[in-house]
């Protein structure tokens, strides 16, 4: 099924977790993680289902005033 | 000048439970290089450093040398919202900035016009009270307007921080007025002037009339030599904040001489 990571075109297999995706994305370091504009706790990762369409943020730590 | 604030100008004072020697806050961005960053925000004694979040690009490594070197510097990480329009957007970068860097705290911004950068102050009253709830320690980012530092101070947000002029102006105080209404208003809120600021008189000034800290990062990351711009700013700021302390004198509209009179020479005296 299609999804969106960081507002890029991605791919996860039917009934694929977000810990799948997150894993496939490649994320390292210190992370966050939003599905369709909600915040998910790492906790929760391995038993956050997906569906078609699902915009996922992965966001990491910047500079900022 | 009341006595709580009598005593948060001597020496140490708080964000929320949180005690501080230096009342300059300040940005980690748009410095010459992340050296650079670790070296201005070394020199100016800050203990407070702000920073954000943005999309991971897994092919691009640089953040996390900058992250390194802002832990390096042991200061408070200030999370900030940059960038949310919505209180629903700032919920959910404040609950990650949580998870991510460990703490409370969160400069709460949310944006309400594009050629200004002005804060939305409905959003914003909106988003203070929802954080709250959800146990953050807020520093709302807001206008010099009195009334909403007031509701935002009314909700439990213990520190407020109206800024100066627009975000990256360098424009200094533009309302000097409103700014020390809120201060006479407010006399048990910790004040912080956010952005705007341009030159270390400009810090000095915002001291001068008893806030009690001061946030800025472009003003520094921007000098010709940010490390040196860094040190001037840390000067400026305990200037003002002494002199707050000392007490100004009261400006006067007809001059008055400070060489006693008495005993003026002969020269000027008519002669008999």
């Amino acid at each position: 099924m299609n999804l969106w990571v960081n507002n890029q075109s991605a791919t996860s297999v039917e009934g694929g977790t977000l810990a799948d995706v997150i894993e496939q994305f490649g994320a390292s370091g210190l992370f966050a993680v939003a599905l369709n504009g909600q915040f998910v706790s790492k906790q929760d990762y391995h038993h956050t289902a997906l569906t078609a369409d699902d915009r996922i943020e992965i966001l990491s730590p910047i500079t900022g005033g | 000048m009341t006595q709580n604030m009598t005593q948060s100008k001597c020496g140490q004072w708080k964000i929320y439970d949180t005690a501080l020697d230096s009342r300059l806050l300040i940005g980690s961005a748009l410095y010459p290089s992340p050296k650079v960053m670790k070296a201005a925000v070394a020199a100016s004694g800050a203990q407070v450093i702000t920073l954000s979040l943005r999309r991971q690009n897994p092919n691009e490594q640089s953040g996390k040398k900058i992250w390194q070197y802002i832990q390096e510097l042991g200061c408070h990480l200030l999370p900030n919202t940059a960038g949310c329009r919505s209180a629903d957007e700032v919920y959910t970068l404040a609950q990650m900035s949580r998870e991510i860097f460990n703490t409370d705290w969160i400069k709460l911004e949310v944006i309400g016009d594009d050629y200004n950068l002005q804060p939305d102050p409905l959003e914003l009253l909106k988003s203070a009270e929802q954080l709250i709830k959800a146990g953050f320690k807020v520093l709302p980012y807001c206008t010099d307007d009195l009334v909403i530092c007031q509701r935002l101070y009314d909700l439990g947000c213990q520190v407020i921080m109206p800024w100066g002029s627009p975000i990256g102006t360098g424009l200094g105080l533009m309302n000097p007025y409103n700014l020390q209404s809120i201060r006479a208003r407010l006399p048990d809120a910790t004040l912080i002037v956010d952005a705007g600021i341009g030159r270390p008189s400009d810090a000095c000034l915002a001291m001068e009339m008893g806030y009690d800290g001061v946030l800025l990062n472009s003003a520094i990351a921007l000098a010709d030599n940010p490390v040196l711009m860094a040190e001037a700013f840390g000067g400026s700021i305990k200037a003002g904040a002494a002199a707050y302390l000392a007490g100004v004198m009261p400006q006067r509209q007809t001059a008055s001489p400070s060489t006693p009179t008495l005993g003026t020479p002969f020269w000027h005296q008519e002669a008999n």
